[in-house]
């Protein structure tokens, strides 16, 4: 495009090849000695490029005028006019005298040199001051690029106006002349942080631009030509449709032939930062051409950065809350307990020796309270000491229900020797028997609960159906991200302040989808390792569900 | 990509949680039967309905299998007129009836496993026969008998078609909401 037709002018110097390098140069040479004024300048030059016009409203002395003097030096010849309206300006101050010999010929001429008709870049200060006067020849000449000189219609150079106003239109038969600029700007004074460089200004040199870098009329009209060409993706035509229902909703007044010149602004875009398709990144500029008060290109750019994610990071509230909940159904899943059972589905119980039984109740040893002693009972044929002589058979075993103690059994006598003697003593108090017992009924034998296969299934069908949603959400993300890096870094129109918060909200975004994932894949594994029932027969030869 | 990239649209996905009461959301969104949007949609149903001192009208959640032991219990208990414009009794109340319905689901389920596994012996039976008969015209011993992945999908979906055509409830029928 533009270095295809430079080049085969060979006019080009050889280090700036690239067209879209040249653009990016040109710019930067027309920005050198402004301060805060590069959306300004950007805009100025893409307006005229997509062959539209730039309105910049905004208080005395903000160098509205300046941008106008200064784009004419991106042109080659490019002959410029300026004028500021008021409610009086006649005709002859903005088209030119009347021709004195043409009115002796009995013909209504101008003389139109040095005036808009012959001009290539106009700056019409105060605009909307234009009465009726001049305000359909105007028109004409902004929208046509054609001139009524008396009898005949001339073609203007006409590249683009930059209208300035430090107020809105007032009135309805300005709101043709203020739907001739597609770009709007509104220019405020300096930053505080940029005052120290407004102040350490000198003079007010003209930018020095190598003609070279200089853009001609032919290939002004080959980067039209070529943005025709430029195809307008599905996505970018959906966020078109969704934004214009947004404007619908919010009685922000878009007309049909602005949303078409909206398109061409697009193309335009995408061409000259060497691309063939529009990008949902070009459409940053959306926010300087669909507001009628300047309040509301706020609440444009606001609608497009959060339909493309720039303005906040995903909140991811509602998912959350869902992977919470799953969470701590796992979890509760994960710590039920159920009684054990056997092969025939009885239910087991810890048996006093500690194995599963079916039984219920069992027995076990007794101690004493108090002391903590083990508690036995007297051998059968224990005997008590009687007046330190005699033996006599131990009639109760149990002692009364009581049981004896080690000690107390160390009183007590077998076949007429003293316990501690007994030869059997050691296997007697080893014996289980030999313990006093109580009746108690048994623990039932718990185990983690094993889930029906056709439970675990449907909560990892409800998991999957999320984690589903998520990972597509991830790709688009991806994708998004990667059309950011590859369409925004380098952009010639979209400002820096935009871009590197932009990507930083996005990768917040994507550490939050990452998070989600991750705990809800984690929610997943934990499903798929719940104990289960009995497999059904399907398990013997259908493929587990997996993931 | 088609379409342009939308931001919210992963969250505004899920934009009908926000109309499931906040008492219920974990058990809602855990109950793993019919769809969520369904669940949320038959909760606020039921809902609506109890406010209005009237049982709900069926819905695709809960079904009827599930939801007829909670209607019949309600009925007989002679609770709705009570919740009529109650709101923290109709909450209080659901919490339990949406707890009766994870039951009957998990009791439905087992029956169908059930089924299914009679259908299954029912098969496994049929075929062992044929390959007893087939190895005693050949004259060589039985092999074990499988059943295939698409005859398992069969018996499956006839095991749930069977419950759903009024296979008796067998130990679920006459549950309450206890």
């Amino acid at each position: 495009m533009l270095n295809e037709i430079t080049q085969s002018e060979g006019s080009i110097p050889a280090e700036i090849t690239d067209p879209v390098e040249r653009l990016r140069q040109l710019c930067a040479a027309l920005l050198k000695g402004l301060v805060e004024r590069d959306l300004s300048i950007r805009l100025a030059l893409l307006a005229t490029l997509a062959g539209e016009h730039l309105l910049l409203i905004g208080p005395p002395g903000t160098a509205k005028s300046l941008v106008a003097r200064r784009l004419r030096f991106a042109f080659h010849g490019a002959t410029y006019f300026e004028r500021l309206l008021t409610r009086f300006t006649v005709p002859e101050e903005i088209f030119g005298p009347l021709s004195i010999k043409g009115l002796e010929e009995d013909r209504y001429e101008r003389i139109t040199r040095s005036f808009l008709p012959t001009a290539s870049i106009a700056f019409l200060d105060e605009i909307f001051k234009a009465n009726s006067a001049i305000l359909n020849a105007l028109l004409t000449i902004l929208n046509e690029r054609e001139f009524d000189n008396g009898a005949s219609r001339v073609r203007t150079p006409l590249l683009a106006v930059v209208g300035a106003s430090n107020e809105l239109p007032q009135g309805e038969e300005l709101d043709a002349l203020y739907d001739r600029f597609l770009l709007r700007l509104h220019i405020d004074p300096v930053s505080k942080s940029g005052f120290r460089a407004l102040i350490g200004l000198r003079g007010e040199s003209a930018p020095k631009v190598p003609a070279t870098w200089k853009l001609t009329e032919q290939e002004l009209r080959s980067v039209q030509e070529a943005a025709q060409g430029i195809e307008v993706p599905a996505d970018v035509v959906t966020l078109l449709c969704e934004l214009r229902d947004w404007c619908v909703a919010e009685k922000l007044r878009v007309s049909d032939r602005r949303w078409r010149k909206v398109v061409k602004l697009l193309q335009v875009s995408a061409a000259t930062n060497g691309r063939t398709r529009v990008s949902v990144w070009d459409c940053w500029l959306l926010q300087h051409c669909l507001w009628d008060a300047p309040e509301q290109r706020k609440k444009v750019y606001d609608w497009y950065a959060s339909r493309v994610g720039t303005s906040t990071a995903l909140d991811p509230a509602r998912l959350t809350q869902f992977v919470v909940a799953w969470e701590a159904k796992l979890k509760s899943d994960q710590e039920s307990r159920s009684q054990r059972r056997n092969a025939k589905g009885q239910a087991l119980y810890k048996g006093t020796d500690g194995k599963p039984t079916i039984e219920t109740r069992g027995r076990v040893p007794m101690i004493r309270e108090g002391t903590n002693d083990s508690l036995y009972l007297a051998p059968a044929n224990a005997q008590v000491r009687h007046n330190h002589y005699y033996w006599l058979n131990l009639e109760d075993r149990t002692n009364g229900g009581n049981g004896f103690t080690l000690k107390e059994l160390d009183a007590l006598g077998v076949g007429e020797q003293p316990f501690p003697n007994w030869r059997d003593r050691t296997a007697y108090l080893a014996e289980p028997t030999s313990r006093l017992t109580r009746d108690t009924d048994l623990t039932p034998l718990l185990e983690p609960t094993r889930q029906k296969q056709a439970y675990i299934d449907a909560c990892l069908c409800e998991v999957d159906a999320i984690l589903d949603n998520v990972v597509q959400y991830q790709a688009g993300l991806q994708a998004h991200v990667e059309s950011m890096e590859r369409d925004i870094r380098s952009h010639l129109w979209v400002t820096a302040d935009f871009v590197e918060p932009a990507a930083q909200t996005l990768q917040r975004t994507m550490t939050e989808v990452e998070t989600l994932l991750h705990r809800a894949t984690e929610v997943r594994k934990g499903f798929e390792l719940l104990p289960r029932e009995n497999p059904d027969p399907a398990l013997a030869t259908a493929p587990a569900v997996a993931r | 990509m088609s379409d342009v990239f939308d931001a919210a649209s992963l969250e505004r996905r899920y934009a009908f949680l926000d109309d499931c009461p906040a008492h219920l959301f974990a058990q809602v969104v855990t109950l793993p039967d019919g769809t969520l949007p369904e669940r949320v949609a038959g909760v606020q149903r039921w809902r609506d309905a109890l406010l209005a001192g009237r049982l709900p009208p069926s819905g695709p959640w809960p079904t009827e299998a599930v939801a007829s032991p909670v209607r019949k219990a309600l009925t007989e208990l002679g609770l709705v007129r009570f919740c009529e414009a109650q709101p923290e009794l109709v909450d209080d109340l659901l919490v339990d009836l949406v707890a009766a319905f994870a039951r009957q689901t998990d009791a439905l389920r087992t029956e169908v496993t059930e089924r299914f596994r009679e259908l299954d012996a029912l098969e496994r039976r049929r075929l062992s026969a044929e390959e007893d008969a087939r190895a005693q015209r050949e004259k060589r011993e039985a092999r074990v008998v499988s059943i295939d992945a698409e005859t398992l999908h069969r018996l499956r979906e006839q095991a749930e078609r069977d419950h759903r055509e009024g296979a008796p409830c067998r130990r679920t029928g006459d549950r309450d909401l206890g």
